[in-house]
């Protein structure tokens, strides 16, 4: 283990290479008070030094919003990498999707326990969790570089129709990946917790990274059933090569949202339009009647990805 | 399977109380018949407890409601006739994937012939949400009768 003279050096040596004007604030080991840990300080683990740059925010959907105080961005100072330190955060809340109410928390153990579960695997954040002397966890997570699927989709400018031909098999074909991915977890009796199209980070080299793992919901009769309305809402947003709302085609395609039934519609978010065949008659149908089982006219829904995984691969041939 | 020997599972929902009402008037004093009421306690993932000490007294609460519920049951299938010791209880802390699958997994351990669960009417999005544990167990049950009170 590195001395705490020894990672003061390291770390003076790294803010002078990086032309940083600040120095070594203080040297922390014991983490349980996350919002005096902030930039400069130096966080000695049993498994490293880091330097600490800042808070991270939440950064839904590309904007910047509230800071997460028990999120730091770091350097791992025994070779620069960038990582992302976690520290202990338990919050418990009533969350909302669509008109429905459910309690959600937020856990430190589940994450470090899916990190451990995930190792290796090129699907998932990588990193490793260690305790701090008071018993704190801690999880120190390499940094994923990449935009969020979210910002990758948005900027892509095509019309849906290029879109469709170009840019969804392959990014669809990503996403498959991503998902099977999803279905490991579920298989192991975890959840992500927190599908939503920004915690999926596109890598460099063309891979969907999810992460984020540390919400928990009381799941019911269904394990995987929010995760599940989550995908809906990834798989409809690729495939509409961004959303479909009410809202934008009673403004911009009328003769569309006069056709729209109460069926098309997401059973959760009712202004969500899912049966995206009406907007975009060429999309092939046994891709369309995939988004069908996240709709309101459902027969049945997926009880698991791995379900969803078998249809998308009939349907996957239909794409260029 | 002995169709007289019943599972009722209940909850603290209308539903519930609807179903422990309807097997209370069709069995009433009839002989033969053997209900065991089931209340499974719902163990949240150890990710819900900061500590080992918040579980166990989450689970000591639950503990007691279930135990007024259990009584309240019972003395509502006395008062249509059924004798004390044709009735059972029983209150597993959840260890298994869903309500629905701990409610199977005893109608299958000792035999049930006949499981009653009462419906609380979800929506199609609940459903989609949440689950049913109604619907769960029409679609999972083996070897029994199931009647779903609504």
């Amino acid at each position: 283990m590195t001395s705490s003279e020894q990672a003061v050096e390291l770390a003076r040596a790294y803010l002078s290479r990086e032309n940083l004007n600040y120095d070594v604030a203080h040297v922390v080991t014991d983490t349980s008070e996350f919002f005096d840990i902030g930039r400069g300080d130096l966080l000695l683990l049993p498994c490293g030094a880091y330097l600490i740059r800042g808070n991270e925010r939440e950064g839904r959907f590309g904007l910047d919003d509230e800071v997460k105080h028990w999120v730091k961005r770091a350097v791992d100072l025994a070779d620069d990498s960038r990582k992302v330190v976690k520290l202990v955060f338990h919050e418990r809340y009533v969350n909302k999707i669509g008109p429905f109410t459910y309690e959600c928390f937020r856990s430190p153990r589940k994450e470090a326990r899916i990190l451990d579960l995930v190792t290796g695997h090129p699907h998932f954040m990588q990193g490793i969790s260690v305790e701090d002397p008071k018993g704190n966890n801690v999880r120190v997570i390499d940094y994923v570089y990449g935009p969020t699927l979210h910002h990758h989709v948005s900027i892509l400018d095509l019309d849906h129709e290029t879109y469709f031909q170009q840019a969804l098999p392959g990014l669809l074909h990503e996403l498959r990946q991503a998902l099977a991915a999803l279905a490991f977890l579920h298989r192991h009796g975890e959840k992500h917790g927190d599908i939503r199209r920004d915690h999926l980070i596109r890598t460099p080299d063309e891979r969907l990274v999810w992460i984020d793992f540390d919400y928990n919901y009381r799941h019911g009769e269904r394990l995987a059933g929010l995760d599940l309305v989550g995908v809906g809402n990834v798989l409809t947003f690729v495939v509409g090569g961004g959303d479909q709302t009410l809202h934008d085609l009673r403004r911009n395609r009328p003769e569309v949202f006069e056709r729209l039934r109460v069926e098309d519609m997401s059973p959760v978010f009712s202004n969500r339009v899912m049966n995206l065949k009406k907007l975009f008659p060429y999309l092939p149908d046994r891709l369309n009647r995939i988004l069908l089982h996240f709709s309101a006219g459902a027969e049945v829904f997926y009880d698991t990805v791995d379900e969803l995984l078998a249809d998308l691969d009939e349907a996957r041939p239909d794409l260029n | 399977m002995d169709p007289k020997k019943i599972l009722l599972a209940i909850d603290d929902s209308d539903s519930a109380l609807r179903a422990v009402d309807y097997v209370a008037r069709l069995i009433g004093d009839s002989p033969g018949f053997q209900v065991t009421i089931i209340h499974v306690i719902e163990d949240p993932s150890e990710d819900y407890f900061e500590t080992e000490e918040q579980r166990r007294h989450y689970l000591a609460g639950q503990e007691e409601e279930t135990r007024a519920l259990l009584g309240k049951t019972r003395a509502t299938l006395e008062a249509a006739g059924l004798a004390p010791e044709r009735i059972a209880y029983k209150a597993p802390v959840k260890t298994c994937d869903s309500m629905a699958a701990c409610i199977l997994s005893e109608q299958e351990d000792e035999g049930f012939g006949t499981l009653v669960v009462g419906r609380r009417g979800l929506s199609k999005a609940e459903e989609f949400l949440f689950g049913s544990i109604s619907n769960r167990i029409i679609h999972y049950a083996r070897n029994c009768t199931v009647w779903v009170v609504v």
